[in-house]
């Protein structure tokens, strides 16, 4: 998985926004999964139209982490939501 | 197949079948119906003492039907279900209704055609220690979600299903509530509705 590749959030999955966190549910795997106050934000972001370096600038806008960090946290962030099935991507 | 605008469910099968797929199915179209109608069923157990109703959810072998027990044995309550309950809006809050779908060893069903309205919703743990913590409105989102059965598999109620979780445990809070294979834990849920 690379920055510029464009993740989205995967079809049947359903998310909501709950207290700046945000609860997911993956019906087909019968999982729920809470995700905190930065992966809500990039689960929000994950539209299928940023890449993730462009996700990391947001993070990087709004949190208090550098843009280094930010990019690492959201690659690994996307590298694990897309190995639960709950987002896909576009090289 | 389950016809909601009918009000007609049919189950269609050839030879003999285990009473337990017959009853799998009524589960599921409790579940729809129940979701349907602004309700929701809800893997768990419920405890009525008095004006208080207390849900008790967890994985299958969390303890519900031991906190079931040991609460009948000690006169502390009447169990209102250990497996199903039905959860109905009732004014500003949600009455727990006992159903017929109760695990096979539990004997005592006193209050399976009674219901009370829900004071508070603990997720069981199972532990030498005796307390109550408090869970975050997500994570308490999230355990009520994940024991919400067939509802939760449905992919068209999934939306609408995390918002009835959400506003269910927001009226209702939700903990996390240790305990050990004693009634001691009703020191937790009597101080909670005091």
């Amino acid at each position: 998985m690379l920055l510029t590749d464009i993740p989205r959030r995967a079809p049947g999955v359903a998310g909501r926004t709950v207290d700046d966190e945000a609860v997911l549910i993956h019906p087909q795997q019968g999982k729920v999964r809470v995700l905190n106050s930065v992966g809500a934000r990039l689960w929000e972001l994950a539209d299928g139209e940023r890449t993730i370096s462009e996700m990391a600038a947001v993070i990087a806008g709004e949190y208090a982490v550098s843009p280094t960090r930010a990019e690492s946290d959201a690659l690994k962030f996307c590298t694990e939501l897309i190995e639960r099935g709950l987002l896909t991507f576009e090289g | 197949m389950i016809h909601l605008s009918g009000r007609r469910a049919e189950l269609s099968f050839r030879g003999a079948q285990p009473a337990w797929a017959i009853e799998y199915f009524l589960r599921v179209v409790a579940a729809v119906v129940a979701y349907h109608n602004g309700g929701l069923l809800v893997h768990c157990a419920a405890l009525k003492a008095g004006d208080a109703t207390f849900l008790l959810v967890g994985q299958s072998g969390s303890g519900k039907s031991t906190a079931v027990a040991l609460s009948h044995a000690a006169g502390k309550a009447v169990a209102l279900g250990d497996d199903l309950v039905l959860l109905r809006p009732e004014g500003d809050g949600w009455r727990a209704y006992g159903t017929p779908f109760w695990n096979i060893e539990t004997v005592e069903r006193g209050g399976q055609t009674s219901s009370g309205l829900v004071t508070g919703i603990y997720k069981l743990i199972k532990d030498d220690a005796i307390f109550a913590e408090p869970m975050g409105l997500a994570a308490a989102t999230a355990e009520l979600l994940a024991n919400a059965p067939v509802a939760n598999d449905l992919p068209a109620l999934s939306e609408g299903l995390i918002g009835r979780c959400r506003s269910i445990v927001q009226r209702t809070g939700m903990q996390r509530l240790h305990f050990r294979k004693d009634a001691g834990f009703w020191s937790v849920l009597a101080g909670s509705r005091a």
